[in-house]
């Protein structure tokens, strides 16, 4: 019996017709080594300079308020009895979110092959490393006396021996974030490897020894890029569910409690896909500003950006999907608790926060529909940076409206950010930019090797049709 | 043993596959080929068998997830039992986030580490100066020679005539 | 392929008569829903919401698959688009179920019984949604933009018109996302009237995913094995398949464990209700057995690249997958119903198995090419 021949596709329906090429210009491998290595042999320009120091400043002024606050204790931060968590919480959770970006980059599009990947991988795993590390210290710096830092972690000791609680969300996140900054380093590092030897190869002096030393004795061997790319596809095939998982315990931390707000079931997909959502936005913003300060408009194209704007459509309509189902179930539950919730997040004391991020992550990216703003770098950048914006208050305003107005109206409190606290926050803006341009300036922030791979054959190079037969 | 080794290098990814094809036919053993990105279709044609990283990454894994389990309910049920929040002292709910997290992470590290291992590369470690080209835009084909019934002129003869622009011969 | 006439007029009577014994089979689930009507309505009614719930959920996988296409642009799949496009031309055999669930409202669901109503405060809060007529309105304008915009994500695929593409997969995927939320609401967590969950439509959309997964990966190695679409189902895209659906399993054990483990570890009265159901007393011994079903054993399976790749192993996994997700169904529905035993008896597999029938039924005929014509 033979069923087959109803479904089968007339041949020129099955395959969809041809793309334009993802790097423009018609490189060769040997331009493409040299274009992404000029950045980093030459001496910097005045526009990196420029925004080093702006960087430097911002970091500055973050590690002033750190040392401050160390030394005066966490009095010298607006928090009260009522609302114990309020800006460093909201900025951990905001830059794990920055950082989910760059695994799903490098990861989950390397398992679905999509090629538009290989011009901004590298720069977002390192952003995803920047982020973790900004992400990291916060946590640390609301401990108050971080030089006991490490009482989180479970060592035998002579108190019992007295083990950590393995019951507490918080606890969850020292495991989640170790293993993620751990493996995202790691993926990134393998990554770069090839890339180092590269450098190491076209270098001379001081220059040499510190890429070869970096580079680890690579050759491109064939039997090395066998394994090389098997180990590459294992990390990603393990980053991908890792990086659902970091943020869905992060999102443990609210979901797990009691508070009408912080407690919904679906807040751990809701905080990845919004964490994709906001990573997707700084990727954005990143990559527009590097294109034009290194020059790399040939390899990070108008497609790139495109794609990029489609992820944040369609994260932004989920994450307004996921406003839309609180409030509908809010309303459903009959729960008097949760109606009151939703209402004072919306109307309350803090109201002002929940509309600035309705319009930032719902309305401001379904813009990116007009074709006029969809051809405009300038538009996207800007929408780029609201989606940010936007999405920090997302944090803010679950952390703070929901402890604002507790079960017991006697101890309801206001919330006001002091000046120590917004230095901090500038300061992990300053922290993330400081890294992210030493980045660009020593190491080759796109990853040559594999653009290599996705060059389009032509006559001059690469592989020709004989020889692929 | 010393071997006699014949090293092709050529400017094009098609050059090198169509030399290191011929040297397959001839049944002329292929030591490595380096090329500045992985070449896809090349491992047969060396015999370079399927890598058994995966093995080590499920390994890992199942060391990571049997250690974490085990050590969480060791610490919260045998060794000092606390009640937390009225939580059963074996909350397996409660462990599994933690439990994941360590799977993931030995993975990754044994993947990482035995792919260094296997691959012998280490931080500092020299990368043979003659190959420099192929991080750059050249493939290097090496072909070893275990018998004399090749004269090294007809090796020479064979990559020039696929467009290699250099070729030599060492010693092991 | 099929060059000469007689192959084809071969191919068209097999075909019609695996579809004879198809329509065969849900004829005698009908009747022996019309009997178990008369001797145990409620749990009739629970099998047919079974059989319901798991045909539009495969109607609807199809659709997603083919929104989730044209968006990711998914070029490997490309060729293979025919098989969801024949899974979602099932939806108006669906639609036609879900008016005939119209009729048993009143067994399946608590809220519909005044008086039961008038002396539930929260029901009484909650009657503005969950009403007799709501529901029914709610239900054909559920159908009714799902067909339309159904019908014209298919159609733009033949046009070939990129932008038409992504314009129609964005409005199918929008009013989807609302619609599909509110219908898991109303159809299956109402059984549960005094319970909620925000994670329950992506709890329901975890399960249908897998299962249209699974439908698509049956029909292709069938095909493959048949000696057709041989260059185009290679081994790489059975290996494909089979990673997703491992990623899938993996989401669909995420989803279930995020919203256990959050209701588990708050501990509120509002809301364990629904746990203490399931997890406690006679139907706890399903929670493993699900976990195992569903997760664990298809995990481990598709763990080896060397089962992935091989298609007679990969449909068995697929196949296995379908029994788990009406396993998932049955642990989500029937509890609130009439039996206080986990055990499934003729009304609930009688109506179920069906439905199913129907639905294989209704595939087959998606398949035929007069039918593509006409969409």
């Amino acid at each position: 019996m033979t069923i087959e021949a109803p479904v089968l596709l007339p041949a020129d329906e099955a395959a969809p017709p041809p793309r334009p090429a993802l790097i423009q210009g018609d490189k060769s491998p040997a331009d493409v080594t040299r274009d992404i290595c000029k950045p980093i042999e030459r001496r910097a320009g005045a526009l990196w300079w420029a925004g080093f120091l702006t960087a430097l400043a911002a970091l500055a002024f973050g590690i002033w308020s750190v040392t401050y606050q160390f030394m005066t204790g966490i009095g010298t931060w607006g928090l009260n009895r009522t609302v114990g968590w309020g800006f460093a919480i909201t900025n951990f959770v905001f830059w794990v979110g920055i950082g989910h970006a760059g695994t799903l980059i490098s990861a989950v599009l390397l398992l679905f092959r999509q090629k538009w990947r290989t011009s901004i991988n590298r720069s977002a795993e390192a952003m995803t490393i920047f982020a973790v590390i900004c992400a990291g210290l916060f946590p640390l710096i609301h401990m108050g006396r971080p030089w006991l830092a490490y009482w989180v972690f479970p060592y035998p000791n002579f108190r019992g021996p007295l083990w950590v609680n393995w019951r507490s969300a918080l606890l969850w996140d020292v495991f989640a974030i170790g293993t993620y900054f751990t493996i995202s380093l790691v993926f990134w590092y393998i990554g770069l490897i090839p890339d180092l030897a590269t450098v190491r190869d076209r270098a001379s002096g001081l220059r040499k020894k510190i890429f070869g030393f970096l580079s680890f004795g690579w050759d491109g061997s064939a039997r090395t890029w066998s394994r090389y790319e098997m180990a590459c596809m294992l990390l990603a095939a393990l980053a991908t569910p890792l990086v659902v998982s970091v943020h869905s315990v992060v999102s443990t931390d609210f979901a797990t409690s009691v508070v009408p707000g912080w407690h919904t079931t679906v807040l751990p997909p809701y905080f990845v896909i919004g964490a994709v959502f906001s990573g997707f936005g700084m990727v954005l913003t990143l990559m527009l500003i590097a294109r034009k300060v290194m020059g790399l408009e040939d390899y990070i194209t108008r497609r790139h950006i495109h794609a990029m704007c489609k992820v944040l459509v369609f994260t932004g309509s989920i994450v307004g999907l996921a406003y839309t189902t609180e409030l509908f179930v809010a309303w459903y539950s009959g729960s008097a608790y949760e109606r009151f919730a939703f209402n004072n997040r919306m109307f309350g004391a803090a109201g002002w926060a929940y509309w600035i991020m309705v319009a930032c992550n719902v309305v401001a990216p379904q813009l990116l529909w007009l074709r006029r703003v969809r051809n405009s770098l300038v538009a996207i950048f800007a929408i780029s940076i609201v989606v940010n914006i936007g999405m920090w208050f997302e944090r803010f305003v679950i952390i703070v409206t929901s402890l604002q107005r507790d079960y017991l109206p006697s101890t309801w409190a206001g919330y006001a950010p002091s000046l120590v606290e917004c230095g901090e926050m500038v300061g992990s803006f300053g922290l993330f930019f400081t890294l992210f341009l030493l980045f660009c300036r020593f190491f080759p922030m796109i990853s040559m090797f594999e653009i290599k791979t996705v060059l389009e054959p032509t006559e001059g190079h690469g592989a020709d049709s004989e020889g692929e037969a | 043993m010393q071997r006699r080794l014949h090293v092709g290098m050529f400017e094009r990814e098609g050059d090198l596959m169509r030399a290191a094809r011929e040297c397959r036919e001839r049944s002329l053993p292929i030591v490595d080929a380096y090329s500045p990105y992985p070449l896809h279709g090349i491992d047969p044609l060396i015999g370079i068998a399927r890598s058994r990283l995966t093995l080590v990454c499920f390994l890992g894994g199942l060391a990571g997830l049997t250690i974490a389990l085990f050590f969480q309910y060791w610490t919260s049920a045998l060794d000092w039992p606390t009640n937390v929040g009225g939580k059963p002292y074996d909350s397996l709910p409660a462990f599994l986030p933690i439990a994941f997290e360590m799977t993931v992470l030995l993975a990754g590290l044994a993947t990482a580490f035995a792919l260094l291992a296997r691959s012998r590369l280490w931080p500092g470690k020299r990368a043979p100066k003659e190959l420099r080209g192929t991080t750059d835009n050249r493939y290097a084909l090496v072909v070893a020679e275990e018998s004399a019934e090749l004269a090294p002129r007809e090796m020479h003869d064979m990559f020039t005539r696929h467009g290699a622009v250099e070729a030599w011969e060492e010693l092991e | 392929m099929m060059a000469d006439g007689t192959d084809v007029r071969d191919a068209s009577t097999a075909l019609a008569g695996t579809r004879q014994g198809l329509i065969v089979a849900a004829g005698f689930g009908a009747l022996v829903f019309l009997i178990g009507l008369m001797v145990a309505p409620e749990r009739t009614w629970g099998g047919y919401l079974m059989g319901f719930s798991y045909f539009v959920g495969l109607a609807l996988a199809g659709l997603l698959f083919l929104a989730v296409l044209y968006l990711a642009r998914g070029e490997w799949a490309f060729p293979l688009r025919r098989v969801p496009e024949a899974m979602a031309s099932t939806l108006p055999v669906a639609a036609v179920l879900g008016l005939v669930l119209i009729a048993g409202i009143h067994s399946l669901y608590e809220w519909s019984h005044s008086s039961v109503v008038e002396s539930d405060p929260l029901l009484t809060h909650k009657s503005t949604w969950l009403n007799g007529f709501g529901f029914s309105v709610r239900l054909v304008i559920y159908f009714a933009l799902w067909i339309w915009l159904g019908r014209r994500l298919v159609r733009v695929s033949r046009s070939g018109d990129r932008a038409a593409e992504v314009r129609a997969a964005s409005w199918f995927l929008l009013a989807f996302a609302l619609t599909f939320s509110l219908a898991s609401i109303d159809w299956v967590q109402s059984l549960d009237p005094h319970w909620f969950s925000t994670m329950f439509a992506l709890r329901m959309l975890s399960g249908i995913g897998l299962a249209g997964l699974a439908v698509c990966t049956i029909v292709l190695v069938t095909l493959r094995r048949r000696g057709a679409m041989r260059e185009v189902v290679t081994r790489d895209i059975l290996d494909d398949l089979g990673k997703l659906l491992l990623a899938l399993s993996l989401f669909w054990a995420y989803i279930w464990y995020c919203q256990y483990m959050i209701i588990w570890y708050t501990d509120i009265p509002e809301e364990t209700g629904y746990y203490i159901l399931r997890h406690r007393g006679p139907w706890a011994v399903l929670v493993p057995v699900n976990l195992i079903v569903n997760f664990a054993v298809p995990f481990l399976a598709l763990m080896l690249s060397a089962w992935r790749r091989n298609g007679v192993i990969l449909r068995r996994i697929a196949v296995w997958l379908l029994v788990g997700h009406a396993l998932d169904l049955y642990v989500m529905i029937a509890p609130p119903l009439a039996t206080s035993r986990p055990v499934p008896g003729l009304w609930e597999v009688g109506p179920l198995a069906g439905i199913l029938a129907l639905f294989a039924w209704s595939l087959l005929g998606g398949m035929q090419p007069r039918k593509q014509a006409a969409v």
